[in-house]
């Protein structure tokens, strides 16, 4: 009698303790994925966007049962839009034990962290990493934007065969070096090779206060046909402002750098008719393009941009890879990133190749009455 | 429940389900509080939303006021130093304004403050704030940014004006300092946002910086789409509540954010530890309950020990209690002990009583001997004094005389002295007993007494040589009725005696009296009862050895008594003839009736001779019916005496038959010489006639040649004219008639006996002889007809009769026979006799079988009945065959028998012997 009493009590009392384990006990602690962004600073603009566009496809996930059931948490830092931020805030993610880095925004902070991360072992994902110097390596860092090398000849060859102009002018941001030089680079040889020179390439630091009306004063002094303006938005705008009130007409070419909303904003009528190749095509009539714009418009009540696209996509390309970890493969992320390819974005599939590179196509767009509007596709 | 659940199962039941009660509770009370929490803390925060609402909107409009004022004087077309420096003293004064700047219409910058001259003349005409202030009235606020001079979050409010649009960026870090100043909790955060839903300020200044959309909050949606209050949200993967309120004018929204954890942590702290409370409570009950039911039970224990003592019988157990609390149980179960321990041995006792009355009935019943009975109470009054000796005695009722000596005196009672007391030894082993002081008290002063020192009644002090010691003694007398039927004594009880054992004494010495009152009774009844039998036994074969029927009845011919010629006559077995009415078992006799009813009331003898019943239409049975009236039992009744007198009728009719017999026989005799002298001369003449014609006389040639006639002629013409066959005939006739005569004359001269040695073969041809002359006219058979089979034996030898009487015998069955087979359809066949005649052993067995149609059962049983016939009335006299019978079987020792199949044949054999011997002279 005692024994089977006893045994009952054990029973009886384990299931309540069972039962209070599971109504107080945390739930499963999230999937830590650290976030580099540029919420603040001059790159802000486009930082929030990315931002945005990932914590968009963060929350998706989690709605419909995470990683396996696990949620996913974005850890976000502001990098402040400076590389040296960038560095900071690596480690202190590297620190607090991220499975992943999404970001930086700018090619520079990559380039300043590539080290750290590669270092690390810590898969880092930039959506809109474009710089050439994180191309073409097997490594830890996956580039999805296509290369800046790319977009400098494509805008060479627009400028000097299509446009045929012949005397070109290169202004550049040196605090971006990373992406404003491989395109200076291209472009220039792009253009050599169609006839054309480069009579001026200016270079200026956004870190420094600038005059943009001086600037512009050097542009026109160096008397081009065309200028390639390889800088953020605001500084794009400000500098097509002081060039249209100083009466220039030049036709200008721009970088996707400067693609934002902010250029609109801030250049007003300066920058209608100024030619950009944008990796993103704003027009796509895919329903997941659309779906996509009509969720982040009920999220964040604006419309979204590539750097948001992007970002998502890269969201999910790593819940991908998350998802086959939490299965127990043995694997690295960044090999399962690559095994996992192709991927459905939001622009369609698109491949990552065996040294996590992705392109896309360059869509070829303009500024008209205070819109972007592509001109050509690829 | 099930009826033999443990107590302890469900004390243990009982403290779960309390504590399973007590965890519901805790759950349902820290519930309720938690949501009590929630709401004050809802309310709490709401009226902080509220409060941060006024603050805010009373912040936002003085720049707001401000610009109008300057818009206002912009109209005034000042010059653009005036504005710039209208602008300058607005800016740095207000503090509010990051960048205050006046447009053109076409959105070109007129002036601007701080001063930058880059900037004049740029065109922001796609500015959101310009647009929207050329769109609609009054001041417009625009979407908040973050300003990458300030990295604070920024909102630029216009106003259109003739002439142009007026900006303002506003810094919006004081919002931050707002939220700032009051923390709901520790964990939980004020948060203004902008109309999209951006965070612009928040006690967590950094996060104002990053453009967080806080839209996915659903307070926030509700917020923004005008539904102030408190829901549930969450926020950075954290439950909480959150309480919204839309700043009028801006549209923007308050949020006062508190997570629930933080909220309710106490409340579940508490549960958990409550919870965890009643858990060790109930656990270490539980123990308690284990340890205390040991202790509380070993009482229960030794109650049950004690008690299954009690029920087996030990009735001395005792319980001491051990607790205070059991003090009450264990001392009414003490008593209850004792009590059941007293009423036990009275109860035992009593029962001890009833065993030996009920032994002692028993054995009355069963062996109604004074000595069986004597040794019974013998044992059961040693077994319940526990007495070693016992000494039981009983009164011959024929010595003793109560009248005359109405004392028990020595000398008058006789004595059994019961062989079994103690270890065979007697009481004393003396030849006599004296009176003794003892005795002489017990039989004459005090019947019923006990003495536990009977020292002093003995006499001079001492018993005699060779007694027992007697320590204690007991006696009682038995009696039954006042008459005193004997005496129990009973001595060394070693408890000696009490009150109680004489009651018990006396009880037993009681029945014993009856007891013996009873055998005595019993005996004289049987013996009373075998007189009675023996005297009705002797009555009733009186009655039973009675020739005669005799039948009691009452007045309504009820059968009351019956008699063994009775039955054997009826048929009718006493028991069944009893109580059924007198017609019902002979019906003949319901006639009496009438004649019985004179009887009874006339009182004498009704008489009523020679009454004819026939139980079938051939018997005739003949009964003198005589009615005895009587008084029976006091009920009136007569006995009917019925004697069957057929056979002394039909003797009187045999009588008057042979008389008729001898008459016709001497009849026959005077006829039968009157006969034979005509025969004699018919057969003298025709004998010489024929003689003198056809014999070889010399007288017949003589004469013939004297007639001259040729003797030869004679004898042909003679022949030829039949008429030496006629002359034969005549003389063959005669013959018969000659023989006929002698051999009636044989026949009816009984007296003249021919015995002597006869061949049973002649004999019996002789009678087919004689029966083949038989031409009965009224019987229409020819004896001729009828085909004889002889199947004699060689060699038979004789036998000793006499001769007429066997002829006789056999013309008797020759006739029946034909007769018979005259009657028969011979369809094939035709009527024959069978006889045999065969030695058989030392007889000489004779067979007559005919194939006529033979007799059934009934008739051949009774064919040798004198008077018995077949034939009807008038025809025979039945007499044939009893008169062969009686001469085959009476005269001659032989034996006769008859068999027969019926409708086919029939057989009558006799036997006679063979040996020379006297036959019995008639």
């Amino acid at each position: 009698m005692n024994k089977k009493l006893t045994a009952l009590f054990i029973i009886l009392f384990a299931g309540i303790f069972i039962f209070a384990w599971f109504h107080f006990s945390q739930p499963e602690p999230p999937i830590r994925i650290g976030y580099i962004g540029s919420l603040t600073g001059k790159f802000s603009d486009l930082g929030t966007t990315c931002r945005d566009g990932a914590l968009m496809a963060v929350e998706e996930i989690n709605a419909s049962n995470g990683i396996n059931g696990r949620k996913l948490q974005l850890v976000v830092r502001d990098d402040q839009s400076s590389s040296d931020m960038a560095l900071t805030v690596t480690k202190q993610l590297i620190a607090q034990n991220v499975q992943a880095i999404i970001g930086p925004l700018t090619s520079a902070s990559a380039k300043e962290i590539l080290d750290l991360i590669n270092d690390n072992e810590i898969l880092t994902i930039g959506p809109v990493i474009a710089g050439d110097f994180m191309a073409k390596k097997e490594d830890f860092f996956i580039k999805m934007y296509t290369s800046t090398s790319i977009f400098g000849s494509k805008m060479g060859e627009l400028a000097a065969s299509d446009k045929g102009l012949k005397r070109l002018a290169i202004i550049s941001d040196d605090d971006n070096l990373a992406y404003t030089a491989p395109i200076a680079t291209s472009f220039e040889k792009k253009v050599n090779e169609f006839g054309g020179e480069v009579v001026e390439s200016i270079h200026f630091n956004s870190q420094n206060n600038l005059s943009f009306s001086k600037l512009a004063d050097e542009i026109i002094a160096s008397n081009p046909d065309g200028l390639l303006m390889v800088t953020a938005p605001l500084a794009t705008a400000m500098i097509l402002q002081q060039l249209r009130l100083k009466g220039s007409n030049i036709q200008c070419f721009s970088s996707s750098w400067a693609a934002s909303k902010e250029l609109i904003t801030e250049g007003g009528s300066a920058v209608e008719g100024l030619l950009l190749y944008i990796a993103f095509n704003s027009k796509s009539t895919l329903p997941s393009h659309t779906q996509f714009i009509n969720n982040y418009k009920a999220r964040f009540a604006k419309a979204p941009n590539y750097c948001s696209s992007f970002n998502h996509d890269a969201v999910f390309m790593l819940a991908e890879a998350l998802k086959e970890a939490s299965k127990g493969s043995q694997k690295k992320l960044n090999e399962l990133i690559i095994e996992g390819s192709p991927y459905k974005g939001i622009q369609g599939e698109f491949d990552v190749d065996k040294n996590g590179d992705i392109s896309g196509d360059l869509f070829l767009q303009t500024i008209k009455d205070g819109k972007f509007i592509i001109i050509d596709t690829p | 429940m099930k009826k033999n659940t443990s107590l302890h199962r469900r004390v243990v039941f009982g403290l779960v389900i309390l504590s399973l009660f007590t965890a519901s509770l805790i759950f349902i009370g820290s519930s309720y509080l938690g949501s009590q929490i929630i709401d004050d803390i809802s309310q709490r925060n709401m009226n902080l939303a509220e409060s941060i609402n006024i603050q805010t909107w009373y912040i936002l409009k003085e720049p707001t006021q401000d610009l109008i004022d300057v818009s206002k004087y912009a109209e005034t077309n000042p010059t653009k130093e005036q504005l710039t420096s209208r602008l300058k003293a607005l800016q740095e004064f207000g503090r509010i304004f990051q960048k205050v700047q006046v447009l053109d219409d076409s959105g070109h910058v007129i002036a601007v403050a701080p001063e930058n001259n880059d900037l004049i003349g740029i065109d922001l005409s796609r500015q959101p704030f310009f647009i929207k202030a050329q769109e609609s009235n009054g001041v417009q606020w625009t979407d908040s940014f973050i300003s990458g001079q300030t990295a604070t979050p920024m909102v630029t409010i216009s106003l259109a004006f003739p002439g142009g649009v007026i900006s303002g960026h506003v810094n919006l870090k004081v919002l931050s300092e707002i939220t700032q100043v009051t923390h709901p909790s520790a964990k939980g955060f004020i948060s203004i946002l902008d109309k999209k839903g951006i965070i612009i300020g928040h006690s967590n200044a950094s996060l104002t910086l990053r453009g967080i959309n806080l839209l996915n909050m659903p307070a926030v949606k509700l917020g923004l789409s005008g539904n102030e209050g408190t829901y549930n949200s969450e926020f950075n993967s954290e439950q909480g509540i959150a309480s919204v309120a839309q700043i009028k004018g801006t549209k923007w929204l308050v949020l006062v954010f508190q997570p629930k954890d933080e909220t309710l942590g106490p409340v579940h702290y508490l549960r958990s530890f409550a919870l965890v409370a009643v858990l060790l409570i109930t656990l270490s009950g539980l123990v308690a309950i284990a340890y205390f039911r040991k202790m509380l039970f070993k009482p229960i224990q030794t109650l049950t020990e004690r008690t299954e003592a009690v029920s087996l019988g030990e009735y001395d157990v005792r319980i001491k209690p051990e607790y205070k609390e059991f003090g009450a149980l264990a001392a009414s179960f003490n008593d209850m002990a004792e009590a059941i321990g007293i009423r036990e041995d009275e109860i035992f006792h009593e029962a001890q009583i009833n065993k030996a009355q009920a032994e002692i009935v028993r054995t009355l019943t069963e062996k109604t001997s004074i000595r069986a009975l004597s040794k019974v109470v013998h044992e059961w009054v040693l077994e319940l004094t526990m007495s070693e000796y016992a000494f039981i005695n009983t009164i011959d009722p024929i010595i003793y005389d109560p009248q005359t000596q109405p004392e028990i005196n020595k000398s008058s009672t006789k004595k059994r002295i019961c062989p079994l007391t103690y270890g065979n030894n007697p009481i004393y082993s003396g030849k006599e007993i004296s009176h003794g002081m003892l005795w002489d008290h017990t039989l004459n002063t005090e019947p019923n007494f006990y003495s536990n020192d009977p020292e002093k009644y003995f006499e001079a002090n001492s018993l005699p040589e060779g007694h027992i010691s007697l320590k204690n003694f007991l006696s009682v007398s038995a009696t039954y009725q006042t008459e005193l039927m004997g005496q129990i004594v009973v001595a060394n009880s070693p408890q000696g005696y009490t009150h109680q054992d004489l009651s018990t004494i006396q009880v037993i010495a009681d029945l014993l009296a009856v007891a013996v009152n009873r055998i005595r009774e019993h005996q004289t009844l049987i013996q009373s009862e075998k007189n009675l039998r023996d005297l009705r036994n002797y009555l009733a074969n009186i009655i039973n050895s009675m020739p005669s029927m005799l039948i009691g009845v009452s007045p309504s011919g009820i059968i009351t008594q019956w008699n063994l010629e009775a039955e054997k006559v009826t048929g009718c077995s006493i028991e069944e003839a009893i109580g059924t009415h007198l017609k019902d078992v002979i019906p003949h006799l319901a006639n009496e009736m009438s004649r019985v009813n004179i009887a009874i009331s006339t009182k004498q003898k009704q008489t009523n001779l020679k009454q004819t019943h026939t139980p079938d239409y051939r018997d005739i049975h003949y009964e003198d019916i005589t009615i005895y009236p009587l008084i029976e039992d006091g009920v009136e009744g007569a006995v009917i005496r019925v004697d069957d007198v057929t056979e002394r009728v039909r003797l009187e009719q045999v009588m008057v038959q042979s008389e008729k017999m001898m008459s016709v026989g001497g009849l026959a005799a005077g006829m039968a010489h009157e006969i034979n002298n005509p025969l004699a001369a018919i057969l003298g003449h025709s004998h010489n006639i024929n003689r003198r014609i056809f014999g070889d006389l010399k007288q017949n040639e003589i004469t013939a040649a004297k007639c001259n006639i040729s003797l030869e002629d004679v004898r042909k013409y003679l022949t030829e004219r039949d008429i030496l066959k006629m002359l034969n005939s005549i003389q063959e006739s005669g013959q018969r008639a000659a023989t006929i005569v002698s051999n009636m004359l044989n026949f009816s001269r009984k007296s003249e006996k021919s015995i002597g040695s006869f061949n049973l073969a002649e004999l019996l041809d002789k009678t087919l002889e004689l029966a083949s002359n038989e031409y009965d006219l009224k019987n229409q058979y020819d004896f001729r007809k009828i085909e004889i089979v002889r199947r004699y034996e060689y060699a038979i030898p004789n036998v000793r009769c006499e001769g007429n009487e066997i002829q006789q015998v056999f013309l008797n069955l020759l006739k029946n026979g034909a007769e018979a087979m005259a009657e028969k359809d011979y369809h094939d066949d035709n009527p024959k006799f069978i006889l045999r005649i065969r030695k058989k052993g030392s007889t000489v067995e004779v067979e007559i079988e005919d194939n006529g149609p033979g007799m059934d059962e009934k008739t051949r049983l009774r064919i040798f009945e004198p008077f018995y016939t077949t034939k009807k009335v008038g025809k025979g006299t039945g007499l044939g065959l009893s008169v062969s019978y009686f001469i085959v079987t009476d005269q001659h020792n032989g034996t006769m028998e008859v068999e027969s199949e019926p409708g086919l044949w029939t057989r009558f054999t006799l036997c006679f012997s063979i040996e020379e011997k006297d036959s019995p002279q008639t």
